[in-house]
């Protein structure tokens, strides 16, 4: 992008960009009808680019794509359903996890039991499935722990359906080899997404009290490419890490491998919940917006299906928990309801009049509103002290906050 | 009709995001007290005149009763041009894009300004006065002379729009007022070009109520994304039939004299 040239972008209904480039004498030139797109708009292009794929290969998630892109004005969402799987039993028990509290291993260290309470079957996740094609959802993802250590995981993507739905896979890499790989490419999956917390090998398999986690990462990469996956490095940014050479050097393996880098904020919650000195400042982030004029970098902030960068709880993303609970991010461990005993549709539209979650705000509420984060952590305490079941029920948590038409 | 932070105080039917207001979001407001401009493009009008003509507007918020305590909140003075471009939307493609690209990038080299249209058409004849707002009466007067005046960036902040815009009931009209608008807005961003710019903080977004979109749903604001600035139209719903009422989102008021 050129400063001093005002760039007037139109993100129009279809898949496309109109682009009107206003020269320094102010004669606007003929709008041309399509897609001139400059190289940091790459991440939009690459949208469009999948959005025909989808065309071809999955009619249905294509249909849902541009209904969405047509409706969203109206204010309909259309969230990622993240669903975490198998207790989210894990291999690794890394520094910054917010799910240890919810694994059996911490439950058993705690309580001496497993979780007691119901948890989703494959009839469940079907049945999540139907109601998600019909509210216009189209993304799962697969979480855990390592939802590779589920036998059950083939079932549970025929349960959801990878022709309705784009099925994507969170993965810390120690099992997806290229039999992995080709296997989940063969069973409909879309999309893989592999961590890597550190470019320096003995940080990251420190980070994941797991040798070998750095290598086998990397060979993941190489896996999901050869199977023609779609692919993304999820990386856990903490304090100052985003000015560290070592960042820097992800940075470059990311750009010579054409592999979009996902960013997360470390968050100060599960086993990160005493660690506030991780939690990235405005100056971090700020230095990744800028990141992401260069490079195929993103959070989960950065502007995307046309709509500005922004909190993303309730109409971007949703957990669904082992019990049906929906929480309404990934890093939060307070409920808006669970699926099993009411519908998704009442869910979300709970969520999204929670004035907390649902209007709009540019900072990410967990990772950066440390108003909310005493609201949660304190929440969270306070439940913990006669339950050790998380996340924290609705009516304990969110419902104690006023709605948005209230 | 304002508080002591200068925010107007709302009628139990309008619609904010909480009471009391929250001070989450926070201007980079580059000096305390400046209410006057430093320079200004127009060089047939001279910057004492100007000067003059602010001070003077100035005096007289400051002795009405039901405007004075406006003055307690964030206070930013702006000159605007005679100018015949009558379509909002080319005036703003034409003149005040432009200039303020050139003055935030200058300011800040490494970020970029954009503009954003979640629409499928361009800015030209779809932009338009939202009836209510005078925003019709501040276009008219700059169609016909000079105009000084001060934008007040968080007079209704954490308002709806629908209710930002329904306060302009309330307001006076022996002094010019309307609820503020893009190109007030882009010339005091032009002028003070860090003031959604905050190392610490986040800002609010500058919501410009006084004009509305062809399309009903869809409304215009200035706002930061980290380091860059934003011109947005996007969508006024936080769900189908209902509308958005974030923390964030701010209302200005704006009060000029013709010179």
């Amino acid at each position: 992008m050129n400063p001093g040239r005002v760039y007037l972008f139109l993100l129009i209904a279809e898949d496309a960009l109109l682009l009107y480039n206003i020269t320094p004498d102010r004669t606007p030139l003929m709008a041309t009808p399509l897609q001139i797109l400059a190289k940091d708009e790459s991440l939009t292009r690459e949208e469009d680019r999948k959005r025909k794929d989808q065309s071809l290969s999955r009619p249905r998630v294509n249909h849902k794509i541009k209904s969405y892109f047509n409706n969203m004005i109206d204010g309909v969402i259309s969230p990622i359903l993240r669903l975490k799987i198998n207790r989210s039993a894990c291999n690794m028990q890394c520094q910054h996890c917010c799910e240890e509290p919810y694994m059996t291993r911490d439950l058993i260290k705690r309580t001496g039991a497993m979780d007691q309470r119901r948890q989703m079957t494959l009839d469940d996740y079907k049945k999540l499935s139907d109601e998600s094609d019909e509210l216009g959802i189209f993304r799962f993802v697969i979480t855990g722990g390592e939802a590779l250590l589920d036998k059950s995981l083939g079932d549970l993507f025929i349960a959801l359906d990878p022709m309705k739905h784009l099925i994507i896979l969170d993965t810390n890499g120690w099992y997806f080899d290229e039999d992995k790989a080709r296997w989940f490419a063969d069973q409909g999956g879309y999309k893989v997404q592999i961590s890597l917390d550190s470019f320096i090998e003995v940080e990251h398999d420190k980070f994941r009290n797991k040798p070998g986690a750095y290598s086998r990462a990397l060979n993941a990469f190489k896996a999901a490419k050869e199977s023609g996956l779609e692919l993304l490095l999820s990386t856990c940014l903490v304090k100052d890490r985003v000015f560290s050479p070592e960042f820097q050097d992800m940075i470059a393996y990311c750009d010579e491998e054409e592999i979009p880098l996902y960013v997360t904020l470390a968050k100060p919650v599960g086993s990160a919940r005493d660690h506030n000195d991780w939690v990235c400042t405005k100056k971090d982030v700020d230095e990744i917006k800028l990141l992401e004029q260069k490079y195929q970098i993103f959070t989960h902030m950065t502007p995307n299906y046309g709509q500005p960068g922004k909190c993303i709880t309730v109409k971007g993303i949703n957990t669904v928990n082992h019990d049906g609970e929906i929480i309404p991010c990934p890093y939060m461990d307070l409920s808006i309801g669970n699926v099993t005993k009411e519908p998704l549709r009442d869910i979300l539209e709970r969520g999204m009049l929670n004035k907390w979650l649902g209007p709009y705000r540019d900072e990410c509420l967990i990772g950066e509103n440390f108003n909310f984060i005493d609201f949660h952590n304190q929440t969270v305490s306070d439940h913990l002290e006669h339950s050790p079941y998380l996340p924290v029920p609705y009516e304990s948590g969110f419902g104690r906050i006023s709605s948005v038409t209230s | 009709m304002f508080d002591l932070v200068g925010r107007f105080i709302p009628h139990s039917s309008q619609s904010t995001y909480r009471e009391p207001c929250s001070d989450f979001y926070k201007l980079n407001l580059p000096f305390p007290n400046q209410l006057k401009v430093r320079d200004h493009p127009d060089k047939s009008v001279e910057i004492d005149h100007v000067n003059d003509s602010l001070s003077h507007l100035l005096s007289k918020i400051k002795t009405d009763n039901q405007l004075s305590n406006i003055l307690n909140g964030p206070t930013l003075p702006f000159f605007i041009s005679k100018t015949s471009i009558p379509d909002i939307g080319e005036r703003l493609e034409k003149i005040d894009f432009p200039s303020l690209s050139n003055s935030f990038c200058k300011a800040f080299p490494k970020s970029h300004f954009k503009a954003i249209i979640q629409d499928n058409l361009q800015l030209v004849e779809r932009l338009h006065p939202y009836p209510s707002t005078r925003y019709d009466l501040f276009l008219d007067h700059i169609s016909r002379s000079s105009v000084v005046g001060y934008y007040f960036p968080l007079a209704f902040n954490q308002f709806s729009i629908s209710s930002q815009r329904s306060c302009m009931n309330s307001l006076p009209t022996h002094i010019p007022v309307c609820l503020s608008g893009p190109i007030e807005v882009s010339s005091v961003l032009t002028s003070y070009p860090s003031i959604l710019f905050d190392k610490t903080s986040y800002s609010p977004i500058l919501c410009l109520s006084g004009v509305a979109h062809y399309d009903a749903r869809l409304i215009a604001c200035f706002k930061s994304y980290g380091p860059h600035l934003e011109f947005w139209i996007i969508s006024n719903c936080l769900l189908p039939g209902v509308e958005q009422v974030s923390e964030q989102w701010s209302g200005g008021l704006t009060i000029y004299h013709p010179i």
